[in-house]
C-alpha cells in the first residue's frame, strides 16, 4: 500500500503549530520591545534635551559676558547640527535678541521648547531658548523600534525553522515510517520491520515495535498451525462415525456443537444449532425416560463420565442404536454446566449381539435337550458335561467336572478306552465308536455307545464324546420289533384285500383308457372340424368379398359419371346395385365379427373421436330409407369426445338404427345422448312394433327372428342384435338396454365408457 | 407419380388403375408378390399398392423383400387388405408398410386414404 501524506497530517499539524508559535512570539516580542523602547528613548531624549540646554547655556555665560557673539553663533550653529534640535535663540538680561539660528526643514509644529536662564560671574546676563522637534524623535524612535522588529522577526523565524527540521527529523518521520509499515500490513503479512536503527528514544520504540511484530508474526504462525490441526480433527471426526455433541445443561439439552457427519443420521448441524430439532425429540421414546434419568443420576453423584445405550429416530424415521459416551463438565462451584459427548452407531453390533445370542440359544438347546449326552475331555479331565449326561450317570454337573473321566468307566474298559483317548489326543486314526460301561452314582455300570471326535477347546486339542443310553435304546429297539411284527401281520391281511380292489380297479382303469381314447380322437376330430369352419368361413368371406368389392367399386365410378352420362332410370338402378352390395358386404362382415368373437379373436382398436361426427355417418346411412318410408327423425347429440373403438361404435349404433327403421311404420324415430359420470347412453327409440316381455331375452339370441307382422317383408339374418351385444361388451366394455311396449316402440340403448382403457 | 399396383385380381387391378389415371397417375402392373418384387427393384416406382393376398409369397413378404432393394427403403407401401385381416395391424406395420386400407376400395376416397398415410409418415 502507498502511503499517501494527509492534511490532517502530523507534519501540517506541526507546520502550522510552529507558524502559530512564531507568529504569537514575534507579536508579543514585537508589543513589549516597542513599548520598552519608546520609553527608554523618549526618557532618554528628555534627558538629553535638559543636558543640552544646561550644558550650552553654561558655555555660552563666559562668551555673553565677553560679548563675543560670534563665538555664540559658531556654538549655536554647532548644536543645532545636533538632529533634534530645531531652533536656538540667545537673548540678554533686557531680552533683546543676540542670535538665532533654525534648521530650515523642520515644521514649526509639535515643537518642545525649553527656556533657561544663562548666569554669569554676577548674574543673569542673558537667556537661552531651544525649540526641540518632537516630530523628529519620534521618527528616530519609529526607525529603531522597526529596526528592532525585523531584527526579532528574523530571529524567530529562523528559530521556527529549526524547531521544524528538529521536529520532523526526530518525530514527524519516525512516525510516517511507522505508519507505513502498519498500513502495509495484511492479515497474515506481518512480514515487514520498520527501518530506524538509530540509539535515541525512537530507535528503542522501533526496536520494540519490530519485536511485537515478529512476536505477533509467530503467534500468527501458531494461529495457522492451530487452525490446520483443528481442521485435521474435524476432519477426522466427519470421516469417522463418531458424532460429537456438545450439549447445554438446559430443558431439551440444546445442542451447542455437533459435528457435520450428524448427516449420517439425516439431519443437519444446523437443524440442531438453531434449535429447530431438540436433542430430545431424536430420542426414541420408549428409552427417553431411562436416558433422562441416567443423566441425571451421573450429574448428582459428581461422576465425570459415564456411557449410555439408547436408540435415535433418523430424520427419515429409522431406528438406529447408539453407543453415546458422556463427559460431564462443570463451573467451579460444580453445577453442571455442559454435557460434552461422541455418539457412536452401534446398529449392526446390536444386531450382531442378537443373532449372537439367537445361535447361541439355539445350539444350547440342542445341546442340552436332546437325548444324548455330550462331555468334554481335556488332559484327561472332564471340561464339560451336559444335563442329559448327567442323567444317565446320576450326577450333578458339579460334582462331575473337574474330575478325571476315567474314574467314570467301568473297570473292564478302561485300559482300551485310555489308550483310543491317548492316540486320538496325539492325531492317530482309532475306532470313533464303540460301547463301553459307566459308573453310575449308585454303583451301577450302565452300557453306553460313544461316538469320540478330536475337537479345539478353548484353543486346546480336547476329545468330545457322545454318549448315548443304550439300556433305553435297547428297550425301544424290543418294543419296535414286537410293533413292527404287528404291523407286518396287519400289512399282509390289508395287501390281499387291496389286490382284489386293485384287479377291479384294473379293470375298471382299462376301461376308461378305451373311452379317453375315443374322446381323445372326437375332440381331435372336432379341433379339425373348427380348423375346416374358420378356414371356411376365411376363403368364402374372401372368395364373396371379392366379386362384391367390384359390385361397389364399379357402380360408384359409374354413379360418379367417369364413364359417361347416366340418365336418370339408369342412376336409381345402379344405386339400387350399389346399396344391394353393400348390404350383403355388412352381412359377410357380420357373420366374420361373430366367427372373431366366438373364438375370442376380436381386436379392438382405441381412438379419440366426436360422437357426433360418428352419429352424422350413422344417420347418413339409414337417412334414404327413413325418408322413403316417411318417418320423422330426432336426433339430439351431445357434443362430447370419446376415447373408444370408433368403428365398432358407429357399427353398434347403425345396427340399432337399421333395425328401427326396419321394424317402424310410422311416427317418429329419436336418438338422444346422454353422459352420466364417466359413461354415455345412447338411446335409439322407435315408435314401431315393439317386443313383447317374454320375447325381450329372444332378441339377443342368434339366427332366432321373432315372429312379428312385419317378419316376413323385413330381411335379416337374426344376428344384427346379437352382434351389437357382443361388441358392445366385448369392444366398447359397455352393455345394451331394451325397453319395449308391444306394439306401440322399443327403446335400445348402448351404455359404454367414455375412456376405454387399452385392453391386453 | 408412378405408382406399382401389386393385385392378382384383375377387376381390382382394372378399379385401381382407372382411379389412378383419373387423377392423372402412371399405374405400374404386377399380379403376383415376386413380380412385385422386381418390378420395385427395376421401375423404382413412387408409391407402391401391396395385395395381401397372393398367389406365390404374400404382401408381407413381398414388402420385406422390396425394404432390402436399397433404393427401395423408404419408398411408400401401402398395404390392401380384406376386411378379416384388420386385425393384423401389427403384422404389416413390422413388415415395412407405411399403413394400410381395407377392401372395399373406395374409388371415391382411395387417393385421400394414400394421400393421408404418405403424409402420416412410417410408424
Amino acid at each position: 500500500m502507498k502511503y499517501i501524506p494527509r492534511s490532517d497530517s502530523l507534519k501540517a499539524k506541526s507546520i502550522l503549530l510552529i507558524i502559530i508559535i512564531v507568529t504569537v512570539c514575534i507579536s508579543a516580542s514585537a508589543l513589549i520591545a516597542s513599548h520598552l523602547v519608546h520609553e527608554q528613548m523618549t526618557a532618554n531624549y528628555d534627558n538629553n534635551k535638559e543636558t543640552t540646554v544646561e550644558s550650552l547655556s553654561i558655555s555660552l555665560a563666559p562668551m555673553l559676558e565677553l560679548y563675543d557673539y560670534k563665538l555664540v553663533e559658531r556654538t549655536i550653529t554647532s548644536t543645532l547640527e545636533f538632529d533634534s534640535v530645531a531652533y536656538i535663540t540667545v537673548r540678554d538680561e533686557s531680552g533683546t535678541l543676540i542670535r538665532t539660528s533654525a534648521k530650515e526643514d523642520i515644521p514649526v509644529e509639535s515643537l518642545d521648547v525649553v527656556n533657561v536662564d544663562i548666569i554669569g560671574n554676577e548674574g543673569l546676563i542673558g537667556s537661552l531658548e531651544i525649540g526641540f522637534s518632537n516630530a523628529r524623535i519620534n521618527e528616530h524612535i519609529r526607525r529603531t523600534i522597526s529596526a528592532l522588529i525585523f531584527g526579532l522577526m528574523g530571529f524567530f523565524i529562523l528559530a521556527g525553522v529549526a524547531l521544524y527540521i528538529l521536529v520532523s527529523r526526530h518525530i514527524v518521520e519516525p512516525l510516517e515510517t511507522f505508519t507505513k509499515t502498519i498500513e502495509g500490513y495484511s492479515p497474515g503479512n506481518i512480514s515487514d520491520r520498520v527501518k530506524i536503527n538509530r540509539n535515541d528514544d525512537i530507535g528503542a520504540l522501533a526496536a520494540s515495535f519490530n519485536r511485537m511484530a515478529e512476536n505477533l508474526e509467530q503467534a500468527d504462525d501458531k494461529t495457522q498451525i492451530a487452525l490446520q490441526k483443528l481442521k485435521e480433527l474435524e476432519f477426522i471426526i466427519n470421516q469417522s462415525q463418531v458424532i460429537a455433541f456438545l450439549w447445554r445443561n438446559a430443558e431439551g439439552w440444546p445442542v451447542e456443537f455437533v459435528s457435520e457427519n450428524i448427516k449420517q443420521f439425516g439431519y443437519t448441524p444446523q437443524d440442531f444449532i438453531d434449535g429447530d430439532i431438540a436433542y430430545t425429540d431424536i430420542i426414541h421414546s420408549d428409552d427417553m425416560e431411562r436416558v433422562g434419568n441416567e443423566v441425571d443420576m451421573y450429574s448428582e453423584q459428581g461422576i465425570t463420565e459415564f456411557r449410555q445405550e439408547y436408540r435415535i429416530i433418523t430424520k427419515s424415521g429409522d431406528i438406529r442404536w447408539t453407543d453415546d459416551v458422556t463427559w460431564i463438565r462443570r463451573d467451579q462451584n460444580g453445577n453442571v454446566t455442559h454435557y460434552q459427548g461422541i455418539v457412536f452407531d452401534i446398529t449392526e453390533r446390536k444386531r450382531a449381539e442378537e443373532n449372537l445370542r439367537d445361535s447361541e440359544m439355539k445350539y444350547s438347546t440342542l445341546v442340552e435337550k436332546g437325548n444324548d449326552g455330550i462331555i468334554i475331555i481335556q488332559d484327561g479331565i472332564l471340561k464339560y458335561v451336559n444335563s442329559v449326561m448327567c442323567e444317565i450317570a446320576g450326577f450333578t454337573k458339579e460334582e462331575i467336572v473337574g474330575k478325571p473321566f476315567l474314574d467314570y468307566v467301568s473297570l473292564e474298559y478302561r485300559d482300551i478306552v485310555m489308550e483310543r483317548y491317548e492316540k486320538r489326543m496325539m492325531g492317530n486314526d482309532v475306532p470313533n465308536r464303540y460301547e463301553i460301561g459307566i459308573i453310575s452314582k449308585n454303583g451301577q455300570t450302565t452300557p453306553v455307545e460313544i461316538n469320540a471326535t478330536l475337537i479345539e477347546y478353548d484353543d486346546k486339542p480336547a476329545d468330545m464324546a457322545i454318549i448315548r443310553d443304550n439300556t433305553e435304546q435297547k428297550q425301544i429297539k424290543d418294543e419296535m420289533q414286537k410293533l413292527n411284527a404287528e404291523l407286518e401281520l396287519r400289512i399282509s391281511e390289508r395287501t390281499a384285500d387291496l389286490q382284489n380292489n386293485q384287479q377291479a380297479l384294473v379293470n375298471v382303469v382299462e376301461d376308461l383308457n378305451v373311452t379317453t381314447e375315443e374322446l381323445q380322437n372326437a375332440n381331435k376330430r372336432l379341433q379339425e372340424l373348427d380348423r375346416l369352419k374358420s378356414m371356411f368361413i376365411a376363403r368364402t368371406s374372401h372368395e364373396l368379398r371379392t366379386p362384391l368389392n367390384s359390385i361397389i367399386g364399379f357402380t360408384s365410378i359409374l354413379l360418379e359419371g367417369w364413364s359417361g352420362e347416366l340418365n336418370p332410370e339408369q342412376t336409381e338402378q345402379l344405386e339400387m346395385v350399389h346399396t344391394s352390395g353393400k348390404h350383403l358386404l355388412n352381412l359377410i362382415n357380420d357373420v366374420i365379427d361373430i366367427s372373431k368373437i366366438e373364438a375370442g379373436k376380436l381386436d379392438v382398436f382405441i381412438s379419440e373421436f366426436k360422437l357426433r361426427e360418428v352419429m352424422d355417418e350413422a344417420v347418413s346411412v339409414v337417412r334414404n330409407d327413413i325418408d322413403e318410408k316417411g318417418l320423422t327423425l330426432t336426433v339430439e347429440v351431445e357434443d362430447i369426445t370419446l376415447i373408444s373403438d370408433r368403428r365398432r361404435l358407429l357399427q353398434s349404433i347403425l345396427n340399432l338404427l337399421s333395425n328401427a327403421v326396419k321394424f317402424t311404420e310410422k311416427g317418429n324415430i329419436s336418438i338422444q345422448t346422454k353422459s352420466i359420470n364417466s359413461n354415455i347412453n345412447i338411446s335409439v327409440t322407435d315408435s314401431g312394433i315393439g317386443v313383447k316381455q317374454e320375447d325381450i331375452p329372444k332378441l339377443f339370441t342368434p339366427f332366432v327372428r321373432l315372429e312379428s307382422p312385419l317378419t316376413d317383408r323385413t330381411s335379416g339374418t337374426g344376428l344384427g342384435l346379437y352382434l351389437t351385444k357382443k361388441l358392445v361388451m366385448e369392444a366398447l366394455g359397455g352393455a345394451v338396454d331394451v325397453i319395449s311396449e308391444y306394439g306401440k316402440g322399443s327403446t335400445f340403448t348402448l351404455i359404454i365408457p367414455l375412456k376405454m382403457e387399452a385392453q391386453k | 407419380m408412378r405408382v406399382l399396383v401389386v393385385e392378382d385380381n384383375p377387376v381390382n387391378m382394372k378399379l385401381i388403375t382407372l382411379v389412378l389415371k383419373k387423377h392423372g397417375h402412371e399405374p405400374l402392373f404386377a399380379t403376383c408378390g415376386e413380380e412385385g418384387v422386381e418390378k420395385a427393384a427395376s421401375e423404382h416406382p413412387d408409391i407402391i399398392l401391396m395385395d395381401i393376398l397372393l398367389p406365390d409369397i404374400d404382401g408381407l413378404e413381398a414388402t420385406r423383400r422390396i425394404r432390402n432393394i436399397g433404393t427401395m427403403k423408404d419408398t411408400p407401401i401401402i398395404a390392401i387388405t380384406s376386411y378379416a385381416m384388420a386385425g393384423d395391424r401389427e403384422k404389416i406395420l413390422e413388415a415395412g408398410c407405411n399403413g394400410y386400407f381395407e377392401k372395399p376400395i373406395n374409388p371415391l376416397t382411395i387417393m385421400d386414404e394414400i394421400e393421408k398415410i404418405i403424409q402420416r409418415g412410417r410408424p
